[in-house]
């Protein structure tokens, strides 16, 4: 029925250059090869042109739709793989012109469709996954990135697998299904990013005058960005010294190399300005050997008389003491 | 001089401000740069920075130094000229960002009121070598240490070049080799009054122009309701006779710096990030 039908319709196309039915007489009737007349051939090399044609027309559609969603190579893959469907098709359309029977092909190409899917299960997934990276579009080439505890650059977002390589140089393949549906923290998709140091002075030393020369130090740094401006502050009293956060923004591509330069220059200046990195201390109270008349004087130890002297010993002198003990 | 000259839409007279007889003229001490085109045994000496083009056999050697900062390139051509230019300040120490930030003291204009103001903006010195009718960059040198900032949200911003300035009402006298001075014109579109402290420009309008004296831009502003103002560089020179720089603008590839928080409509920057 269904051949039935099909010859009906291109007779109804064709008719005109074949005439098969109606036993024609006519140069397009004329039998070239086993049975195919020329009417067949001309049928078949217009179904061609317009197969081309289409193939033309839809591969610039899909390169209009899709530059600069999607990578270049992506764009041209894309392209080809439409293209063959068109070709694919149009060569069905064509066949019964040349007289070529698939239907031999039915059974044996369901089972083997059937078999194909089965073994390309995980690769029909990538693809697909591919394909839905390249609209979500979360990563880009040479962003970095870090997938299940993969750090590197994306190289290559392909229609199967997206290459990074890593710090090291080390090429890994990603495929697109463990892609889209990992988390994945991309360090650039935003145009600047914060990173921050913890620096430590010693008590001794004037907590406002280093946030004023570590500011002055940011300041003239060109990827420390003025805007959001850089927070320096004091975070913690800690067991060694005083604990200062410095935070600064910077564009995302540049930011380690502003972390990488940054920090030692702080350092520097804070020593410039007699300040100095607190070494860790540990006092030790031995017997009663300790620091002098705090432990004479009253049971209230928020309200000293005049006449004693309040424990106002720093870590250092009493480092000393403990020295000459 | 922090006065604003303001006219409105419908009054075109210009509102009088004071104006120094030698407003725009250099002060007689202020030492100049000379840009133009020059040839090989042109050597410069001007405060810390030197240039010089020296035959070396068949080929010249390119030799810069300002302060520490130093660079050497080995140059084969025939013959040819070197031509130093201002540039747009968009190139040290790389190319990070299209867009140039211009902060100011803050400046109200009145409803539907336009504004001339003359800002000063950060000069790089484009050394560029010509041979054969073709001209290519061979160096780039400022005496300003540049700064970058973002403008509007880390998600959705921009970077872009920083540079504080004053705010005249006629073009103000600037060393020639650290600052130009960019008219800014500013067409408040609104029926209130807006303030305005900051400008943001794209490269790919900026034309730099240049005489003895003076390296000077253009660019036009006009303040739309909602609180975003449409920024656009235009050429146009300070006065007549200057020439126009070379320019050095390629759009950037890089993807993550050009999510911009407005939009850029060909040269025209939308500011929707705030004015102030």
């Amino acid at each position: 029925m269904a051949d039935l039908n099909l010859s009906v319709i291109y007779d109804s196309i064709f008719g005109g250059l074949s005439g098969s039915d109606d036993g024609g007489t006519g140069f397009f009737d004329t039998i070239l090869i086993n049975g195919i007349t020329y009417g067949d051939i001309v049928g078949a090399g217009i179904i061609l042109i317009g197969t081309l044609i289409v193939a033309k027309v839809f591969s610039g559609i899909v390169n209009r739709m899709f530059t600069g969603k999607i990578e270049k190579n992506n764009i041209i893959f894309v392209q080809k793989l439409v293209r063959w469907v068109i070709y694919f098709i149009g060569f069905l359309v064509m066949s019964p012109l040349l007289h070529i029977d698939f239907s031999g092909l039915m059974v044996a190409g369901g089972i083997v469709a059937v078999a194909v899917g089965f073994a390309s299960q995980n690769t029909l997934s990538n693809f697909v996954a591919g394909l839905l990276i390249m609209f979500e579009r979360p990563v880009s080439i040479s962003d970095n990135i870090k997938i299940n505890g993969t750090q590197g650059y994306v190289e290559d977002i392909g229609l199967m697998s997206t290459t990074l390589r890593t710090y090291e140089g080390i090429y890994v393949r990603v495929p697109n299904e463990t892609m889209f549906t990992s988390d994945i923290t991309n360090y650039v998709a935003h145009v600047a990013r914060r990173f921050q140091y913890l620096v430590s002075i010693r008590y001794s030393d004037d907590a406002a005058k280093a946030i004023e020369v570590i500011r002055g130090v940011i300041d003239k740094h060109p990827y420390a960005l003025k805007s959001p401006s850089p927070d320096v502050y004091v975070d913690e009293l800690g067991a060694h010294g005083v604990n200062l956060v410095v935070r600064i923004w910077s564009p995302s591509g540049y930011w380690w190399d502003a972390r990488k330069d940054l920090l030692w220059k702080i350092f520097k200046a804070l020593r410039a300005a007699d300040i100095d990195i607190p070494f860790e201390q540990l006092v030790i109270w031995e017997g009663k050997d300790t620091i002098n008349a705090a432990d004479q004087g009253p049971e209230d130890e928020f309200a000293y008389p005049e006449t004693a002297t309040p424990p106002k010993m720093n870590r250092d002198d009493a480092a000393k003491q403990v020295d000459r003990g | 001089m922090r006065i604003t000259r303001s006219r409105t839409a419908r009054d075109k007279i210009p509102v009088s401000v004071p104006v120094p007889e030698n407003a725009g003229e250099p002060a007689e001490d202020m030492p100049f740069f000379n840009y133009g085109a020059f040839s090989f045994d042109y050597a410069i000496n001007f405060s810390r920075l030197s240039i010089s083009i020296e035959q070396k056999l068949d080929m010249y050697h390119y030799h810069r130094e300002l302060g520490k900062w130093k660079r050497d390139t080995n140059v084969s051509v025939k013959e040819g000229r070197m031509l130093l230019h201002p540039v747009e300040p968009l190139y040290l120490p790389e190319a990070v960002t299209d867009y140039l930030e211009i902060r100011f003291d803050e400046v109200m204009i009145e409803p539907r009121g336009t504004s001339i103001l003359f800002l000063t903006f950060p000069i790089e010195i484009g050394v560029f070598i010509q041979a054969s009718g073709v001209t290519s960059i061979l160096d780039v040198v400022s005496f300003k240490t540049p700064k970058y900032s973002l403008y509007g949200n880390a998600n959705r911003g921009v970077i872009t070049r920083w540079h504080k300035s004053g705010v005249f009402s006629y073009p103000p006298r600037v060393r020639n080799y650290l600052e130009g001075v960019l008219r800014l014109q500013i067409e408040n579109t609104t029926d209130d009054w807006i303030n305005v402290s900051r400008a943001v420009i794209h490269e790919k309008g900026m034309q730099v122009y240049f005489d003895e004296h003076f390296v000077s831009m253009a660019a036009e502003m006009v303040i739309t309701p909602g609180g975003t103002a449409a920024v656009t560089g235009v050429a146009r020179p300070l006065h007549e006779g200057m020439t126009r720089s070379l320019r050095m603008y390629e759009p950037r590839r890089s993807a993550s710096f050009s999510n911009a928080a407005g939009s850029l409509i060909d040269s025209t920057f939308i500011m929707d990030a705030g004015l102030t």
